[in-house]
């Protein structure tokens, strides 16, 4: 090292805000070696590469999305949780199973046997297919509300 | 049949009720188990949200939804205001009718006693109902010029940051609308620090005079002299203001305290670990409504629901109840329009300060809007039970 380098080290080390952190440094080294191999680690499996792409990813982001945005999108979050809520429940996922499992093996086309008009009226009087018939009703007209055209515009 | 009783519809109890429909379906649909929630109010409120309507992060009505919409199938909410327990019988009594009970869990809250505090309510305003938080949105809204003094008048409260919350919001609020000219900001504490623990304390104070805050530590409110617009201390000091928002002091439930199953405060006796009401191995008290050293927050009482739903669900099936709870709780710390902190304890660590970023206000920004499944229905424990 020049004696000029040197001189001006310790003019740096003369000031106390200069000689505590370089103090703290060596105290810490054994740390800042253990830090060093895995920041090494993580470069040489191309981990820092991926970390730095997130990061940036994240920095733009937070210049893009107003806070208006972030409660926006998890408003829609809230709204699929309360229908995961829903449609989790056990009796609704074995009705659901019950009618895939039922399309995919044939046994739903296969159980009832429908034989003309008169036999049709006659499975109406199924208290279940009643209740199925109702809510299939009350879905029509859900949708039909919603594609109702808008007269306003 | 065994049936499980959970007073209050809150936070912890709507928690509580939504954890133990889930663990005991089976139970639940064989008729073994009944669910009881009695709440009065039709509406279940988002309690965080009140401090962010004065700064226009949250809406009146984003803070709030139809209590029966918040209870999943399994509960049945009994819309009526407890009046009476009886620990030794397992009674409850409400307006209407007296139930029996197997398992208790009183999730009974904190209610705000302004009354200690001479003159407080007829001249400041505070963030701890939605009401009062839309008075104090206006009052700032027409705010010109002068003092603002964000004051604690008694340990315990709710949410322990939020007076700190309200000051960085506060000077964020008024820097937005290029007015810290005209106004400055004063925060009085009753403890020596500006937060229980000195870790953070110290943290917030360097906050401070970043932000050129005036904290007065040790000063306890004993009154506010409405005449003069002054907070009074209990050793004479008085603090001017233009404008005070003050945390009530907060005490027990009447309920708790009607019942004598409180101490003097009307804070429940509870086992810091099994969360029983001392001497009773078949009732439960947690969140706000606790004698627990632990902050009233709502992430403390959802933690504490989950473990008092476990020990229960274990206690009615036949096992026995071994989870613990452990304190912990954690807060996401507002500490600006744009940034926030998070906080975590719990009975072993000390809390726990995380650099402020503006991650930790999405983060925030969003628990607002999911709380209501994320937390109070819990709906992804639903769907893993």
């Amino acid at each position: 090292m020049s004696s000029e380098a040197l001189d001006t080290l310790l003019e740096q080390l003369s000031a106390p805000e200069n000689r505590e952190p370089l103090e703290s440094i060596l105290r810490n080294l054994p740390v800042i070696s253990g830090e060093i191999q895995e920041l090494r680690e993580l470069r040489e499996k191309g981990i820092l590469q991926s970390l730095m792409g997130i990061g940036y990813l994240v920095a733009s982001l937070k210049d893009v999305m107003s806070s208006e945005m972030i409660s926006g999108t998890a408003g829609i979050l809230d709204a699929l949780l309360e229908l995961m809520g829903k449609i989790a429940k056990p009796e609704f996922m074995a009705a659901i199973n019950e009618i895939v499992d039922g399309i995919s093996s044939g046994s739903l086309a296969t159980g009832t046997k429908v034989k003309g008009t008169w036999s049709l009226l006659k499975d109406v009087k199924d208290p279940d297919i009643e209740r199925g018939l109702a809510i299939l009703l009350s879905i029509m007209k859900i949708l039909g509300r919603m594609g109702k055209p808008d007269t306003t515009k | 049949m065994k049936t499980i009783v959970i007073i209050g519809g809150g936070s912890g109890g709507i928690s509580t009720a939504n954890h133990l429909a889930y663990r005991l379906r089976g139970s639940i649909s064989s008729g073994d188990v009944h669910i009881l929630l009695i709440e009065g109010s039709s509406r279940h409120y988002y309690q965080p949200g009140f401090l962010e309507i004065p700064f226009g992060v949250m809406s009146e009505t984003e803070t709030y939804r139809d209590e029966r919409r918040m209870v999943v199938d399994g509960v049945d909410l009994i819309q009526e205001n407890a009046t009476a327990i009886d620990l030794k019988n397992h009674e409850v009594a409400t307006q209407k009718q007296k139930i029996r009970y197997d398992y208790l869990v009183m999730a009974t809250g904190a209610r705000y006693d302004f009354d200690a505090v001479p003159g407080m309510g007829e001249s400041t305003f505070n963030f701890y109902s939605l009401d009062d938080s839309v008075k104090l949105k206006k009052a700032l809204n027409n705010f010109k010029k002068g003092k603002i003094v964000v004051g604690v008048t008694s340990m315990p409260y709710k949410c322990t940051p939020a007076p700190l919350e309200a000051v960085f919001m506060l000077h964020d609020y008024f820097k937005s609308r290029n007015m810290l000219d005209a106004v400055s900001i004063e925060y009085v504490y009753p403890m020596p620090m500006a937060f229980p623990d000195k870790g953070v304390s110290d943290i917030a104070l360097d906050m401070f005079r970043d932000r050129g805050i005036n904290p007065s530590l040790n000063f306890q409110i004993k009154s506010v002299d409405t005449a003069k617009k002054e907070l009074v201390s209990r050793d004479g000091k008085r603090i001017s203001f233009d404008l005070a928002l003050l945390v009530p002091p907060h005490r027990g439930s009447k309920l708790v305290e009607d019942s004598k199953i409180g101490d003097p405060m009307g804070w429940i006796p509870t086992d810091r670990f099994t969360l029983n009401i001392t001497g009773y191995t078949d009732a439960y008290a947690i969140g706000d409504a606790t004698n627990l050293p632990v902050s009233k927050a709502g992430s403390v009482a959802d933690a504490e629901a989950i473990v008092v739903a476990d020990r229960i669900s274990k206690q009615v099936t036949g096992y026995e109840p071994d989870t613990m709870y452990d304190g912990s709780g954690g807060a996401l710390m507002v500490t600006g329009l744009g940034k926030a902190s998070m906080i975590t304890s719990s009975y072993t660590q000390p809390p726990v300060f995380m650099p402020e970023s503006y991650s930790y206000y999405w983060l925030k920004l969003i628990y607002n809007k999911v709380y209501w499944n994320m937390t109070a229905k819990a709906v992804l424990s639903g769907v893993n039970e």
